[in-house]
């Protein structure tokens, strides 16, 4: 059975999706990177986020899970949990 | 600021009228509340009461431009230059004065406005709203309920900007004109605003007026489809932003050529 994913393969996997969809440069991918206002992913983008991670996680993401995440450490935090 | 001595006497003019004009626009505000109270009551299905409320909407827009133009108070031209029916349009519009979303409704047919939750809540605008079968931008489902609008054949109105913008040249996009756009698969119908000298703006007291005769051109232009403007094979997120840097462009090109666009208002 494959163990859980770490921080930093969750966090390349971010950095990967979040570059596809949106244009966004790896290296502003950073823990402390909020969404909105540095890495300019809106509310409309999050679902499409969510989406695509939910394909590649290949099992379900609640968007709740994700109601009070600002930032990039905050993603990671709520993916890790899920594992 | 000081005035030119011969243009004093006319602005005093202009701001009594600029003064009639508020009080004429509060009542006339309420004529389709009045009708929308007495649609409500007659046995019409929702259609027909969006349409006749929307129309009495169009009718007062129109006539209230052109009070405003009769007191002197500006000069307007609109130049309609839509090849197709407009039916089904994302309205995109740039928003430098107060007014512009009554030019719109004065000139679109059918248009479905996204109101702010300010006024879907306020005692005399909510019920003309809610008849005219507006939208309220802190809906939930925002998005679905546009896109099914633009799918029956409605035009929704959206300015880019969100808010009034502060010079014609800078101008920021946000994306949810786009993402309509995108979603909905529906074309873009570009209306070009142009004030100069710029009135009305966010900030600005109603008697605050400039010592020339403000002159406002809108241009309804032919409309945009996807296909021509972006790659539409990248996914959503991408096209999202492409066709909000296509547009932007767009507005950026149109008001830059207009005559005294370099002009810098404070």
């Amino acid at each position: 059975m494959p163990s859980a994913p770490t921080r930093e393969e969750l966090h390349a996997e971010l950095a990967a999706a979040l570059q596809e969809l949106f244009e966004t440069e790896p290296a502003a991918v950073v823990e402390t990177a909020r969404l909105y206002e540095d890495l300019d992913i809106d509310s409309i983008d999050t679902m499409d986020l969510l989406l695509r991670l939910r394909q590649s996680r290949g099992r379900h993401i609640e968007p709740e899970l994700f109601r009070d995440t600002r930032t990039v450490g905050g993603v990671l935090d709520v993916l890790q949990a899920l594992d | 600021m000081p005035l030119a001595a011969p243009r004093a006497p006319l602005l005093s003019w202009r701001v009594l009228a600029a003064g009639i004009c508020y009080l004429i626009f509060a009542v006339a505000a309420s004529i389709p509340a009045a009708l929308a109270l007495g649609l409500k009551i007659l046995p019409l299905d929702s259609t027909r009461r969006q349409r006749i409320t929307r129309d009495s909407i169009r009718y007062l827009c129109r006539f209230y431009m052109n009070f405003m133009q009769l007191a002197g108070l500006l000069r307007f031209t609109v130049t309609d230059r839509s090849t197709a029916p407009v039916a089904g349009h994302v309205i995109v519009a740039n928003h430098p004065t107060l007014i512009d979303a009554l030019f719109v409704m004065a000139y679109v047919p059918d248009v479905c406005c996204i109101a702010k939750p300010g006024l879907a809540r306020n005692i005399f605008t909510r019920m003309t709203l809610a008849q005219a079968g507006f939208l309220v931008a802190d809906a939930d489902d925002l998005m679905e309920q546009a896109c099914a609008r633009l799918h029956a054949g409605e035009n929704v109105l959206i300015f880019p900007e969100g808010t009034r913008n502060t010079s014609d040249l800078e101008l920021d996009f946000r994306r949810g004109a786009a993402n309509l756009a995108v979603l909905a698969d529906s074309p873009v119908l570009p209306v070009v605003i142009h004030c100069r000298p710029r009135i009305l703006q966010r900030g600005d007291k109603w008697y605050q007026l400039p010592s020339e005769r403000p002159e406002l051109d809108i241009v309804i232009e032919p409309e945009l489809v996807r296909g021509d403007c972006i790659d539409t094979s990248a996914p959503r997120t991408r096209q999202y932003r492409t066709l909000t840097r296509y547009l932007r462009e767009y507005f950026h090109t149109r008001l830059a050529a207009a005559p005294g666009a370099q002009d810098k208002m404070v």
